[in-house]
């Protein structure tokens, strides 16, 4: 196949991609999650201004200002699962077989497809939480915010990718497990319980499985410290990086080795 | 009646979803017995005063955190399966009295988890009790009055949160809806009520359901102490929420267009 096909694969995939209900639904809860960071942002800014100096020290603003990104991670990851899933259960992904015989490049184009609306809505969120919460405390001087805001953005410009990556490993579930309640479940593990589990291990395992967790690879590549969080901080940044990219792109070659393989 | 029950209870034991479901609840429980005799080993390389100052995790805590997590995916496939072949269609062509059919299916995967739920926390607990024998672990050796009632409630909200998830299902009909959303109540929610300023944080807290069974029977040994509600309060708020959840999907399933 031409570099047309894959071209008008991809157009394809946009297509249904923006013509099902359950995209709009998704997007509609990765935005909630940002109204609801900003909320929550009010709330702290109130509780703030009722502390005493030495209280004011201690209270942080950048958990909140992660979780916008965390919970996103979710919802495009389900994002992911859908743009294969629901084939699968209509049969309809013998059509899509049909039309584009090329399992790699079809599956190239969901991930091509899911991966950038994910990226955009990720970054949306991520960024949006840092700048919103700023916006909303105003002048209230929170400990962890004396950096300046161009000083913080590449940091989290990188966090604000892993909610893609949750993307395209739930479109990666998808496509070996074939069933919607199967690969979110599969998803949730991932992103949440593993992360859990792993930080229960006995040390130093725990640390040491805990860096190449994905939650913990965007504080790496910035460099910063795993404190006051789950994760560990053993990599360098440039191992972190190119972690993080494999984390999105292995599970997608394995998806698309098996799926050329398997019968529809 | 007793037909819809037999016939839902023939439905579920026969579905591969049902066997994976039940599949990770047993792998669960063999974890909890490999956690205790891994906390057993550690506890025999503590000075005497590290163990006065060691507070293990209790050997049902596997399964308490993913006992959830498996309870929702059964509530959610009882029903939105159905919808997501059309079956649904069949299946109240069969049984046209919607509430008897709602109420069979109800109660036989809340059933289900019951019974799957304090089996396994059951043998769990016992197994890792037997494991770490005769060391001193206070997490493992609570009185068993209290350690009954605590696995008790632990294995009920299990069960509830079934019948919550069932009625979100009733309510969405879809799968990948209900599994996302319950599954974001359980674990996005509890971590935004945590940012809420003091004391919002542990009032909103104590009000979800995964913060219930602990204050209703706190695990014997730990220090306990997690929410603010009292025991009979906890109790009441989870029968409401399987209520309400139940009558808005009864409603929904009796009324709507199939």
């Amino acid at each position: 196949m031409n570099g047309r096909g894959a071209a008008d694969a991809v157009a394809a995939e946009w297509w249904k991609l923006r013509s099902v209900r359950s995209t709009y639904w998704v997007l509609t809860a990765t935005a909630l999650t940002l109204g609801l960071v900003l909320l929550l942002g009010v709330q702290v800014a109130r509780a703030w201004d009722g502390l005493s100096a030495a209280d004011r020290t201690k209270f942080e603003l950048r958990p909140l200002q992660e979780i916008g990104g965390w919970a996103a991670g979710l919802c495009v990851g389900v994002l992911g699962v859908l743009a294969i899933t629901p084939e699968y259960r209509t049969g309809m992904i013998r059509t899509t077989f049909t039309a584009v015989p090329r399992r790699g490049v079809l599956l190239a184009a969901k991930a091509a497809v899911v991966g950038t609306v994910a990226l955009v809505a990720g970054e949306a969120v991520t960024v949006g939480s840092l700048v919103g919460t700023r916006l909303v405390v105003g002048d209230r001087r929170f400990a962890d915010q004396g950096a300046s805001l161009a000083h913080e953005l590449p940091g989290f410009a990188v966090a604000g990718a892993t909610p893609a990556v949750y993307a395209l490993i739930g479109l990666a579930l998808g496509a070996l497990l074939r069933s919607t309640a199967g690969s979110i479940v599969s998803l949730v593990f991932a992103w949440h319980v593993l992360p859990l589990l792993v930080y229960h291990l006995p040390g130093p395992w725990n640390e040491r499985v805990g860096s190449v967790m994905i939650g913990g690879l965007p504080a790496q590549i910035a460099g910063r410290d795993a404190e006051n969080s789950i994760y560990g901080d053993l990599l360098p940044p440039g191992a972190a990086a190119a972690l993080l990219a494999a984390y999105a792109i292995v599970p997608l070659g394995f998806a698309a080795a098996v799926l050329r393989r398997r019968d529809a | 009646m007793i037909d819809a029950f037999a016939a839902e209870w023939y439905k579920l034991r026969t579905i591969r979803s049902t066997a994976a479901v039940f599949g990770a609840v047993g792998v669960f429980m063999l974890l909890c017995v490999l956690y205790s005799w891994y906390v057993g080993h550690y506890w025999d390389g503590l000075s005497a005063a590290e163990r006065s100052r060691t507070e293990a995790s209790p050997p049902d805590q596997l399964l308490a955190v993913t006992l959830p997590v498996c309870a929702v995916v059964l509530g959610a496939l009882t029903l939105t399966s159905e919808y997501a072949t059309g079956m649904h269609r069949t299946s109240l062509t069969a049984l046209p009295r919607r509430l008897t059919l709602f109420t069979a299916k109800a109660g036989v995967a809340g059933g289900a988890m019951l019974a799957a739920a304090l089996a396994s926390l059951a043998a769990g607990f016992l197994g890792g009790k037997a494991v770490v024998g005769d060391r001193a672990l206070p997490t493992f050796h609570g009185p068993a009055g209290a350690t009954a009632a605590h696995l008790l409630w632990v294995g009920l909200a299990a069960a509830a949160l079934t019948l919550i998830t069932y009625g979100v299902g009733a309510v969405l009909r879809s799968t990948a809806a209900t599994i996302t959303s319950m599954l974001g109540l359980l674990i996005v929610v509890p971590v935004l009520t945590r940012l809420l300023p003091s004391p919002w944080d542990d009032r909103a807290w104590s009000l979800l359901p995964e913060a219930l069974p602990g204050q209703i029977a706190a695990a014997p040994g730990t220090s306990g102490g997690e929410g603010v509600l009292p025991a009979p309060v906890a109790a009441v708020l989870m029968a409401v929420y399987v209520a309400i959840a139940l009558a808005v999907g009864a409603f929904s399933f009796v009324r709507r267009d199939a």
